[in-house]
C-alpha cells in the first residue's frame, strides 16, 4: 500500500516537473514588436501558421469574404493605425471583415486579423473599431496562438499521463479543460491591456474601450452564456470594471483632440447594415434581426430594406418556432425557462407573429415605397394563413415585379401547390 | 439484489431485441414519394470534407492529401449509386463557379449552413423506428434555389464526411490504458481502433428545399465506401406510366455492424 503511494506521488512529481518546465518554456515567447522574437522559427509556430493559412484559404473559397471595397480600405486604415511597429521578420498584420452575423472579432497567428459583419454593425464609432481591432493585433503581437499551443499542449500531455495512472476512464481530462479556458481568459484581459495602449498612441479616445463591452452584449444575461462565442472571455462586467481600473491609472490624461470619430464610421455602418439583417435572418437571429433593424430605422424610415428584414424575421419566427425558442433561450439564459415551455410559447404565437409580419410589410409599403419583395412576404403571409387567393395575387406581383430573383423556383413551386389546391377544391 | 438487477436487465434486452424493434439512422420526408415523382436529375454540391490526425499532444492535423483522394472518391462513390438509382446526374463544375463567382460561392455554404440548422430537427437524440422514419418535414428553404437553378437540377445531393487516424503515440497510450485496465479488471485487452470515418448525405428538393431523404453511418476504419453503403439505403424506384415511384420492401434493413447513431 505504502509502496503504491510512494509510487504515485514519485509519478506526479514527475508530471509536476514536466509542466513546470513547460511554463519556462511559454514566457520564454518574445513579443512580435522585440528584436529577439524569432518568429516562425519552431516546428511548432511554423504549424500553427500553416493551419492559419489553410483556414484562410478555406474562408476564401466559402465565399465568407466581404469585398466592398471602401470597408475593407476603411477598416485596414484604422487598423494599420493601432499596430505598434513590428520588427523583422515579424507577421505583417492583415484586415479582413467576413460574412458572418455574430458579434466576434479574430486573430490567426499568421497575422491575419478578422472581424465579423455582426460585430461591425453594434459598433458606433471608430474609436470603438479601433479598440476591437487593437485587441486582435496584441493577441497577433504577444503570440497568444503559440502560447496557447504550448500550454494546451502541455495540460493534454499532463491529461494523458493521468488518464493512464487512471486506467484510462478518461475522467482527468475534466480539470485540466477548465484550466485551458481560464488561461484563455488571462490572455483577453492581457490583449484588452495593450489594446488601450495602442489605441492611446494612434490618439483614439480611450474611454471609448469601456463602451465596446456595452455594446456588443447580445445577451440580455450578464454571465458567459455555456457554448456561446464568449465562454471562455471573461464577463463584460469584468472587462468593464478592470477597464475602468486601467484608464483610471494610466489614461485618466486623455487628450482633448483624442478621436471618436463617429460619422465617418456611421457612413461605413450604413453600408452593411442591410447584409447584417440578411446574414442574421439565414442565421435564424430573429428577435436580433429586429432589434437591429428597429435601431436602423429610427435613423431612417425610407428605407424600404429595413421594413422587410423587420417583417421577415416576424414571418419565420412563426414558420420556426423552434428556431425562435431557441435563440430566446440563448438571449435570455435561465430565466428563459424550459425549451418545452418555450416551444410551447412560441407555436402559441404563431398568429401574432404572421399579423405583425403583415402589419410590418403594409407600414413599409406605405413609408418607404415599392418594394417587389413585400409582396413575396405579404404572399407567404397568406399562404400561411390559409388564404389562397390573396397569396396567389401577391406571389405572383411579386414574380412579376422581379422576374430573375434568385427564389423564383420556390415561388413557382408554392403557386403550383396552391393552384393544384384550389383545383382540388 | 445485484444479481436480480442484471437478470431484469438482461431480460429487457433481449425483449428488445426478440420484438424486433429496428431502429434506423435514415430520415425521411413525409410526402417523399410526391416530391420523387417530379425528380429527374441530381446535382452533387461540393462535399464537406474533414480528416485529420489525432496526435497524442492532443492536435488534429489536417491530412489534405487524403482529404483530396477521398472528396473524389465519395464524389465518385455518390454519383454510381444515383446512376444506378435511376437519376441523371448533372456534372456541374462547381469549383469553377464558385472561383469566378464568391458570392455564389457564399450561397453554397449558405446550404450547407442552413442544413446543420435542420440535422437538429432530424437528429434530436431520440432513436426512430423503420416504422416512423418517413414522418419528418424539414426544410431548408428556397436557399437551394441557387445551386438547383444554376445546375439545372431537380435535387442536390450533400454530402459531409469526417474521418480520423491516430498517430503512433495515441494508439500506443490508448493500447497501455486498455491493458493497465485488463490487469486491473483481471479481463482481457480491448481492441482500440486506429481510424474511424462517419458520412451524413442528404438529398434535398431544388424547388422548395425540403429535406427527402437523410442518412448516417460511421465505421471504424477510414473509407470512402461508407457513401456506397449510405446511399445503398435510398429507396429503389421504378417508372409507372412516366412517373418515378418508390419500389416498396427493397432497401436493405440495418445491420449491427452499421455502427450507425
Amino acid at each position: 500500500m505504502i509502496k503504491n503511494a510512494m509510487r504515485n506521488i514519485y509519478l506526479l512529481s514527475l508530471l509536476g516537473l514536466l509542466l513546470s518546465g513547460c511554463i519556462g518554456m511559454t514566457e520564454s515567447i518574445r513579443p512580435l514588436t522585440d528584436n529577439d522574437h524569432q518568429y516562425a522559427s519552431s516546428d511548432q509556430e511554423l504549424q500553427l501558421i500553416a493551419r492559419a493559412e489553410a483556414a484562410h484559404e478555406e474562408l476564401l473559397s466559402k465565399g465568407l469574404m466581404y469585398r466592398d471595397q471602401l470597408v475593407s480600405d476603411y477598416i485596414k486604415l484604422v487598423g494599420n493605425s493601432v499596430t505598434p511597429p513590428m520588427t523583422d521578420g515579424a507577421a505583417k498584420i492583415n484586415f479582413y471583415v467576413l460574412k458572418d452575423p455574430s458579434v466576434n472579432a479574430m486573430a490567426f497567428p499568421n497575422g491575419n486579423v478578422y472581424i465579423n459583419i455582426g460585430l461591425l454593425a453594434r459598433l458606433e464609432n471608430e474609436a470603438q473599431l479601433a479598440h476591437v481591432l487593437s485587441h486582435e493585433v496584441a493577441h497577433v503581437v504577444h503570440r497568444h496562438s503559440l502560447k496557447t499551443s504550448y500550454s494546451r499542449q502541455n495540460t493534454i500531455v499532463a491529461a494523458h499521463i493521468t488518464d493512464l495512472l487512471m486506467f484510462g476512464t478518461s475522467l482527468a481530462y475534466l480539470p485540466y479543460i477548465s484550466q485551458l479556458a481560464a488561461y484563455s481568459q488571462d490572455q483577453e484581459l492581457e490583449s484588452d491591456q495593450f489594446a488601450m495602449e495602442y489605441m492611446y498612441r494612434a490618439n483614439y479616445d480611450v474611454r471609448q474601450a469601456q463602451e465596446v463591452f456595452r455594446v456588443i452584449q447580445e445577451t440580455k444575461v450578464t454571465e458567459s452564456v455555456p457554448g456561446s462565442i464568449y465562454a471562455s472571455h471573461p464577463t463584460h462586467q469584468q472587462r468593464v470594471a478592470q477597464a475602468r481600473q486601467w484608464i483610471a491609472a494610466s489614461y485618466s490624461q486623455a487628450p482633448a483632440d483624442a478621436m471618436i470619430a463617429a460619422e465617418s464610421y456611421q457612413s461605413i455602418s450604413e453600408k452593411i447594415t442591410h447584409l447584417n439583417l440578411k446574414l442574421k435572418l439565414n442565421d435564424k437571429q430573429y428577435q436580433l434581426t429586429i432589434e437591429a433593424a428597429d435601431n436602423a430605422l429610427q435613423k431612417t424610415m425610407s428605407d424600404p430594406w429595413l421594413w422587410y428584414y423587420k417583417g421577415e424575421a416576424y414571418r419565420l419566427m412563426a414558420e420556426h418556432p423552434k428556431s425562435a425558442a431557441r435563440e430566446y433561450s440563448w438571449l435570455h439564459g435561465k430565466e428563459a425557462g424550459d425549451a418545452g415551455t418555450l416551444l410551447q410559447r412560441f407555436t402559441d404565437k404563431k398568429s401574432e407573429h404572421l399579423e405583425k409580419a403583415q402589419q410590418v410589410f403594409r407600414e413599409g409599403l406605405s413609408r418607404a415605397g415599392e418594394l417587389p419583395q413585400f409582396h413575396r412576404g405579404i404572399g407567404l403571409v397568406a399562404y400561411a394563413k390559409g388564404d389562397a387567393q390573396s397569396a396567389v395575387n401577391e406571389l405572383q406581383t411579386y414574380l412579376d415585379r422581379a422576374p430573375t430573383t434568385k427564389d423564383k423556383l420556390y415561388i413557382e413551386h408554392l403557386l403550383q401547390e396552391i393552384g393544384e389546391g384550389q383545383n382540388a377544391h | 439484489m445485484h444479481t436480480k438487477k442484471l437478470i431484469v436487465t438482461a431480460l429487457l434486452f433481449s425483449w428488445v431485441i426478440v420484438s424486433g424493434c429496428s431502429y434506423t439512422s435514415v430520415r425521411q420526408h413525409q410526402d417523399f414519394d410526391e416530391y420523387l415523382a417530379d425528380i429527374k436529375s441530381v446535382v452533387i454540391a461540393p462535399p464537406a470534407v474533414t480528416i485529420e490526425e489525432w496526435q497524442f499532444s492532443g492536435d488534429k492535423v489536417p491530412l489534405l492529401e487524403k482529404k483530396e483522394k477521398i472528396r473524389e472518391l465519395i464524389m465518385l462513390r455518390a454519383k454510381e449509386r444515383l446512376l444506378a438509382k435511376g437519376f441523371e446526374v448533372k456534372d456541374f463544375d462547381f469549383n469553377a463557379a464558385m472561383e469566378s463567382d464568391p458570392d455564389f460561392a457564399f450561397e453554397v455554404n449558405q446550404v450547407v449552413e442552413a442544413f446543420n440548422e435542420a440535422r437538429a430537427e432530424l437528429y434530436d437524440g431520440k432513436p426512430v423506428t423503420e416504422e416512423n422514419k418517413d414522418k419528418f418535414d424539414a426544410s431548408i428553404g428556397p436557399v437551394i434555389n441557387t445551386i438547383a437553378s444554376r445546375s439545372q437540377a431537380d435535387a442536390v445531393l450533400l454530402l459531409h464526411y469526417y474521418g480520423y487516424e491516430k498517430s503512433a503515440g495515441m494508439v500506443a497510450k490508448d493500447l497501455a490504458a486498455s491493458v493497465l485496465l485488463a490487469l486491473v479488471s483481471g479481463g482481457t485487452t480491448v481492441a482500440q481502433s486506429m481510424s474511424g470515418s462517419q458520412v451524413e448525405i442528404a438529398f434535398i428538393d431544388g424547388d422548395t428545399g425540403a429535406v427527402l431523404w437523410v442518412n448516417t453511418k460511421a465505421v471504424p476504419s477510414l473509407t470512402a465506401e461508407i457513401a456506397k453503403h449510405t446511399i445503398d439505403e435510398f429507396p429503389d424506384t421504378e417508372h409507372e406510366n412516366g412517373i418515378r415511384v418508390v419500389k416498396r420492401e427493397t432497401a436493405p434493413k440495418q445491420t449491427e455492424s452499421d455502427y450507425n447513431y
